[in-house]
């Protein structure tokens, strides 16, 4: 039996060869297999996989061989390209939303891959389409086959995109990151569904993802990358088990696990509150006599000085929006939000600003959160000339510096650009900024979801090391639970804008209370294939039944 | 503080080098440029005068004496284009920069406030209605022809287009995340517009400003032309088509070499816009360090010092 696909000493280069993105890789992709490619951003996992569609960046110097079930792809004319795309492999992108266009039906959409491969009765294409709908798990697919994207929720799209890779039963599905856009209990349901193609339907898969828990969870075999060559290559079960290469091990060291962060002493008194709400309501006007949108409904917490709550919840659980609403701008509508025991529904002008003085903010997509124009020197400068902190402009200069190194950072990069960094130094920026007035409070949104599991590590330690050393109290935002449990002291559980849980990291993670809580807990993909597959039947029993509200 | 002027000057020579290569930019500059220098320098060297009548000597064709000949009072049309040059260069840069000072502060201000954000864009709206060379040729007819009229009538004709692209750009830039992040640390409004929306709305400014720059030219041709402009007999080059006008079966030239000087000086400008637009484009910018700059720093080998990781 051929292989599915067959990767020999594949470079990539850029540039006359001046960036070698891809060096000497080779893979082999097995029957029936579900291979993961392992890596962090720019380690050219993407490239390695793409390229068994011939589907290359401008510019790209390439060499090697491809054969993707027994025909040479490099070599293929683009008539033969054409037929071996869809049919023996096909393409599941990361964002489901942008590869489905949004002004044909989804079934017009899965349609036009099988008409391209010459099924010309609209009516059959039609019928196969609602079948492969009902295959990928799409409830009720006979009406919504005339959907359009847009009435289709993220982890629906997902499905219809896998959906449009099976149309032509190819040999070998190649999945970019196809659940990095998901929330956790969607991405579970996503995961489970390719395995059942390659149970059901026999498709072998090259799956790619940072994300070493979805690799437990999924693959069969595991190859990773690092600075465009293979590391290490290996069965998912012997690689979690006894990683061999130097920068596996470090990878698996860096991904934070549930239930394993230490233990933190609740040193803090429940005198000193610094944030306090009482059933807190926040709600969007609606335009033009649509209904009122409730955001946030009837949440109560408190966080102490020096105290740090995580709040989790997925996509649309208003977890972002009480962050914002801390420092105004999210408008309170109702209940009460005390910060440093003043209420902010009454305050406004220069109370306001006294408040967000005494408040850091860090922001969760560390490119845009600074203005291009502005040197790190200038970013972190802002607040202290913003509020004319310091009386000269030499202070402000040794403060800067001072904060430079509290982060982690080299000094004389203070005279760079924000473009000019690297994600993870951006966030220690970002950091220094908050902390640059010396705030009582600092509210973190998602700060490091944008960033590679590695480096986020090294800034969530920043960030413990800092909150111990300075003392602040902080309200950590993350749809990450075990990011979550490893900073704060205290969890609070979002849903829907609803608070339905609250306690210390242990006992949340230990013994939850809610049905959603533990599937949320379920549903994180933990990088130990052992585990995983214990945990599977589990997850989707209670996925299956719904999630009760 | 060495290495951090140095890294800053790295920067800023990336971009001039980054200007350097652009053909379309270095062209105009030196159309334009040379244009405003001939016109400044020439004169006085070559012991020009624009009103200098010479009864015996009308109409004459180029010679060595006269190079573009002279016109209908025997006046010398190189010094009078020279001078027309500099009369509507000079014009041309007073309504730019007052247009785009006030559009630009106009524009930040309307997306600031919602009351003054519908008034402001009603008012635009209605005097953007009305044909930019019949209400200068209407505001001009009403308070009289000359160089402080003209003016105020040109930068109220192009003030509401800056208005509205800077508008534009000032409220897509107030939900960007950095603007929030200002406020958030407690910064004021005037922080927020001085400090963040207005570099970030510069470049779109710098842009459009040269295609005003070059519009401005081409009206108050147009203007003097139909005796609307700068009065005679100061020189501008509408003027001279304007007495080319009446001579052109007898003195073509006239005609000819000015619309030649009109023609080349926009060209010159419009090739400095469509240059600016390339250097100001997103795509080449250091903010775009996602999916597109990265691939551009694949395809494109790194030349300049100051964009390393």
């Amino acid at each position: 039996m051929t292989m599915p696909l067959v990767i020999e000493n594949l470079n990539i280069s850029f540039g006359q060869g001046a960036i070698e993105a891809v060096r000497d890789v080779s893979l082999e992709l097995r029957p029936g297999e579900i291979l993961a490619l392992v890596g962090e951003s720019g380690s050219g996992k993407s490239l390695t996989a793409r390229s068994a569609l011939k589907m290359f960046p401008e510019g790209a110097i390439v060499d090697g061989r491809i054969n993707l079930t027994g025909e040479n792809v490099l070599a293929a004319s683009p008539k033969n390209l054409e037929r071996i795309r869809g049919k023996a492999a096909a393409m599941v992108f990361q964002e489901p939303s942008t590869a489905l266009n949004p002004v044909f039906t989804i079934g017009w959409q899965i349609g036009e891959g099988l008409r391209a491969h010459g099924m010309g009765d609209m009516r059959k294409r039609r019928a196969r389409a609602i079948e492969l709908l009902r295959e990928v798990g799409i409830p009720d697919p006979e009406t919504r086959v005339d959907y359009y994207p847009h009435q289709l929720s993220g982890g629906q799209k997902q499905r219809v995109v896998i959906a449009m890779a099976l149309a032509l039963r190819p040999a070998v599905i190649i999945a970019d990151e196809p659940t990095t856009a998901l929330d956790v209990t969607v991405q579970a349901g996503i995961l489970n569904l390719l395995r059942r193609c390659r149970d059901e339907i026999g498709t072998s898969i090259l799956i790619i993802t940072h994300n070493l828990g979805v690799v437990a969870e999924l693959a069969d075999r595991v190859a990773v990358m690092y600075q465009g060559r293979i590391v290490e290559e290996a069965s998912s079960a012997a690689l979690f088990a006894s990683p061999q290469a130097e920068y596996t091990r470090r990878l698996l060291a860096a991904v934070p696990r549930l239930g394993e962060g230490t233990p933190k002493e609740d040193a803090t008194n429940r005198e000193g509150l610094v944030l306090e709400t009482n059933q807190l309501e926040i709600t969007y006007p609606g335009r033009f006599g649509r209904t009122l949108v409730h955001a946030i409904r009837g949440v109560s917490f408190d966080i102490a000085a020096g105290e740090v709550l995580g709040l989790v919840g997925e996509s649309g659980s208003g977890k972002s929006t009480i962050g914002r609403a801390v420092v105004g701008l999210s408008p309170v509508t109702g209940g009460a939000m005390r910060l440093f025991g003043t209420d902010l529904r009454h305050v406004k002008g220069e109370r306001l600003r006294e408040l967000r003085r005494r408040v850091g903010f860090i922001f969760q997509d560390p490119a845009s959160s600074f203005n291009r124009f502005m040197t790190v020197f200038d970013c972190i400068a802002e607040p202290l000339r913003v509020h004319r902190a310091l009386s000269s402009a030499s202070a402000v200069k040794s403060r800067v510096l001072e904060l430079l190194d509290q982060v982690q950072l080299p000094r004389d990069m203070s005279g760079r650009y924000p473009g000019e960094l690297s994600g993870g130094q951006r966030q220690r920026v970002g950091l220094a900024r908050a902390l640059a007035l010396n705030p009582e409070f600092i509210v973190a949104d998602e700060p490091t979801s944008a960033l590679d599991v590695s480096i986020q590590a090294k800034v969530l330690d920043l960030f413990k090391s800092l909150q111990k050393e300075l003392g602040f109290a902080a309200l950590f935002i993350s749809h990450d639970l075990a990011v979550v449990e490893e900073i704060s002291h205290r969890v609070g559980v979002l849903r829907h804008g609803e608070l339905l849980e609250l306690g210390s990291a242990r006992e949340v993670m230990s013994t939850p209370h809610h049905d959603y809580t533990r599937l949320l807990i379920n549903s994180v993909p933990v990088p130990d294939p052992a585990i995983q597959a214990s945990k599977r039947a589990d997850v989707q029993s209670m996925l299956s039944l719904g999630v009760p509200s | 503080m060495t290495e951090l002027t140095q890294t800053i000057l790295g920067r800023r020579g990336g971009a001039f080098s980054r200007a350097m290569q652009n053909p379309h930019l270095i062209v105009g500059l030196i159309i334009v440029g040379g244009m405003a220098l001939a016109a400044v320098v020439l004169p006085p060297l070559m012991g020009l005068d624009s009103l200098a009548v010479d009864p015996l000597n009308r109409l004459k064709p180029p010679s060595v004496a006269h190079p573009f000949g002279t016109d209908n009072f025997g006046r010398d049309l190189a010094a009078r284009i020279l001078f027309g040059a500099s009369t509507s260069l000079s014009l041309a840069a007073l309504v730019t920069v007052l247009a785009a000072s006030l559009g630009v502060a106009v524009g930040i201000l309307a997306s600031f406030s919602r009351l003054l954000d519908h008034v402001i864009m009603r008012i635009c709206d209605g005097l953007m209605a009305i044909p930019a060379l019949l209400f200068a040729l209407a505001l001009t007819a009403t308070f009289g022809p000359n160089f402080s009229n003209l003016v105020i009538a040109l930068v109220i004709v192009f003030v509401p287009g800056i208005a509205r692209l800077v508008r534009a750009r000032a409220l897509a830039l107030r939900s960007e995340t950095f603007v929030e992040a200002a406020i958030a640390m407690g910064g004021s409004n005037l922080h927020v517009m001085a400090r963040h929306i207005f570099p970030n709305v510069l470049s779109i400014v710098a842009v459009q400003v040269t295609f005003i720059f070059a519009e401005t030219i081409v009206i108050e041709a147009a203007l003097s032309f139909l005796g609307a402009g700068v009065p005679p007999p100061a020189a501008s080059w509408g003027n001279i088509l304007y007495d080319g006008k009446a001579a052109i079966t007898k003195a073509p030239y006239m005609v000819l070499f000015a619309s030649t000087a009109v023609v080349i000086t926009v060209v010159g400008l419009t090739m400095i816009g469509d240059g600016l637009r390339d250097l100001v484009d997103p795509r080449m910018s250091a903010r775009e360090a996602g999916g597109v700059r990265r691939f551009f720093r694949l395809v494109v080998p790194r030349s300049g010092k100051g964009d390393h990781q």
